[in-house]
């Protein structure tokens, strides 16, 4: 073997959580990711386990998104939502009945049924367990990420937030994964000059960047991104593989697009009569996704072609067999240059089986015909990180993997002004945390006000708001969160200062947004 | 192609410049499908060793020779699409 592959899957989801609506079509982002990515994943790599294979690929589970799997209302949610959709795919399979939906209905109700099965059976309705399982079995690696996923260079200024989210994102980590992590992932790979020293004093050994945070570093290192690099402060560093990326992740010329895939956008949701919907989902007039779509990509034409599971299987294969390829030409390529390259390569975990509907049987057939190659082995970052002690000393260059490969996305013309609320909070917070402790013990009850505004400071701070607002996706939402968590902690905050005495807020407060419930334990 | 620049490319070390002229002759250049990414990019490299093209009648292309100037005729402009394919 002559390079490796280093494989990231990096799983993220805001907190959202809303106990005070019976139906909230945001929790579906959450069982979404659920049905068709996490368990879907999960039940692949134990498959693989099962038949001698150790996938050796790297996760990072953020700590929201572990909260939300392991929160008893939305584990309670997901079996309803898995009830609902297996009635209404029961519905469909009669409806589409000998029609060309017929196999395509009949293949979600299945996969439905699998789905609740695996979760409520073999899971315990527990999938960070699973994770922690196959790490502590040796098959996988998982690296922590930050507290709430903020985007770190927005609060440069702010050295109590990195901290924070950082220190709590590891704290998080060890509750979850029963050990203190090697590695981290910063959210979007944001980096700022400097941000690894805050990793390296929280214990952390190495980190991740988009490309360009190392290729336009200072040197340019010898071997490009196709070595780890040493940080400033020291720690290792991964730079994210160009080519390896476009073949996954490109919206045009990536596996995805491919015509006979399974189209995401065209959805029972939006061309069946909302009546008939309302009686499966609850959602009145509203229109939101199934996850039933019986069409396949098919080329730009709004006369998409019914879906064939076979055809888009055939893909799946031939597609894993070029990424193989790929991989292997590229690594034998860069031995000709005297070096055994190791390439990385990162993706959102919910770009396989949610966006990409046959991602995860592509990632399955991939993983295992990696196995077999003589040329490239899959690693996870431990791995390298003890084969490679040092590399070449490089200042790296701050970058972000969002568009335009900076910070435009999550600090851009729409979103700047949420930044100088976030600021301010955090100065406050600070000052409220020092009078208390200049006061001596804190009165209990002002402990639990403090607590719950630190909590409401950082679930504003998700870099999914500033980039759901910019993006003008669900920006009605993402702007209601931030506002929302503002408002509660100036409430909060006012408590503490005893212009406000209302105990029932704080109470409402601690039900309903009640992450981290372990934040200021000892 | 200059030793070293196929390894420069394969480890991405491509200066921007030639992603922008890439983009700038996108409705001008059609490449056949054997083209690779890399020699789309070497094409529209913006790095030069100082050289200066441009056209001249043929009429004048006796005079500059004359001169001191050291330079090769690399070319004739003929009339056509407007594209250039590159094979």
């Amino acid at each position: 073997v002559n390079g490796a592959l280093v494989l990231l899957l990096h799983a993220h989801l805001p907190y959202v959580r809303h106990p005070e609506h019976e139906y909230c079509i945001e929790e579906n982002w959450l069982f979404e990711a659920i049905r068709e990515t996490y368990v879907p994943l999960l039940d692949m790599l134990e498959r693989m386990v099962n038949d001698g294979i150790s996938p050796h690929i790297t996760f990072s589970i953020s700590p929201t998104l572990a909260e939300m799997l392991g929160d008893g209302l939305l584990r309670k949610r997901f079996v309803r939502h898995m009830d609902n959709l297996i009635a209404l795919s029961e519905a469909e399979v009669v409806r589409t009945g000998r029609s060309s939906f017929g196999p395509t209905a009949e293949l979600y109700n299945k996969h439905f049924k699998t789905v609740l099965r695996l979760y409520t059976g073999r899971y315990s309705c527990d999938l960070v367990a699973a994770f922690r399982q196959l790490q502590d079995e040796g098959h996988i690696e998982i690296v922590a990420t930050a507290a709430t996923h903020a985007f770190l260079p927005a609060f440069e200024a702010c050295p109590d937030i990195i901290k924070d989210q950082i220190g709590i994102g590891i704290k998080s980590y060890i509750k979850n994964f029963g050990r203190a992590p090697s590695g981290f992932w910063l959210p979007e790979c944001g980096y700022f000059k400097g941000i690894d020293f805050f990793l390296k004093d929280a214990g952390i050994r190495y980190f991740f960047l988009e490309s360009h945070g190392i290729l336009l570093g200072n040197p340019r290192p010898e071997h490009g991104i196709f070595k780890p690099v040493s940080a400033p402060s020291g720690l290792q560093v991964f730079g994210r593989d160009v080519k390896s990326a476009g073949q996954v992740w490109s919206a045009t010329e990536g596996y995805p697009g491919d015509p006979c895939y399974r189209d995401f956008y065209r959805d029972i949701g939006f061309d069946l009569p909302a009546g008939y919907l309302d009686h499966f989902l609850h959602s009145g007039e509203l229109r939101l996704f199934t996850g039933m779509k019986y069409y396949r990509v098919t080329g730009a034409t709004n006369a998409k072609l019914p879906y064939d599971r076979a055809i888009a299987m055939q893909r799946a294969i031939e597609h894993a067999a070029h990424f193989r390829e790929s991989r292997e030409s590229q690594v034998r390529r860069l031995c000709g240059y005297g070096f055994s390259p190791v390439i990385f390569s990162a993706f959102d975990a919910e770009l396989f089986g949610h966006w990409w509907f046959e991602g995860t049987w592509w990632l399955d057939i991939m993983v295992r015909k990696l196995f077999d190659s003589r040329t490239v082995r899959l690693v996870t970052p431990a791995e390298c990180n003890a084969a490679y002690s040092a590399g070449d000393n490089v200042v790296l260059h701050p970058s972000s993997w969002g568009e335009g490969g900076y910070n435009a996305l999550w600090i851009g013309e729409r979103n700047h002004y949420l930044y100088r609320h976030l600021h301010s909070m955090a100065e406050r917070l600070a000052r409220l945390k020092e009078r208390g402790q200049s006061m001596g013990r804190r009165a209990p009850l002002m402990q639990r006000v403090s607590n719950q505004a630190e909590k409401e400071m950082l679930l504003a701070q998700s870099s999914d708001w500033p980039f759901l607002i910019e993006k003008d996706r669900a920006s009605e939402y993402a702007e209601r969160r931030v506002r929302g968590h503002i408002y509660n902690f100036n409430r909060l905050l006012s408590m503490d200062e005893g212009v406000d005495g209302d105990i029932s807020l704080l109470r409402e407060l601690e039900d309903r947004n009640n992450v981290f419930a372990w934040l200021r334990d000892p | 192609v200059l030793e070293l620049v196929m390894e420069m490319m394969d480890k991405y070390m491509v200066p921007e410049g030639a992603y922008k002229n890439l983009q700038y002759t996108e409705d001008k250049v059609v490449f056949s499908s054997g083209v690779s990414d890399e020699s789309k990019l070497l094409l529209s490299d913006p790095q030069t060793s100082g050289g200066l093209l441009f056209t001249l009648g043929e009429d004048r292309i006796k005079a500059l020779k004359g001169s001191s100037l050291f330079f090769s005729v690399i070319g004739r402009v003929e009339k056509g699409s407007g594209s250039i394919i590159v094979k």
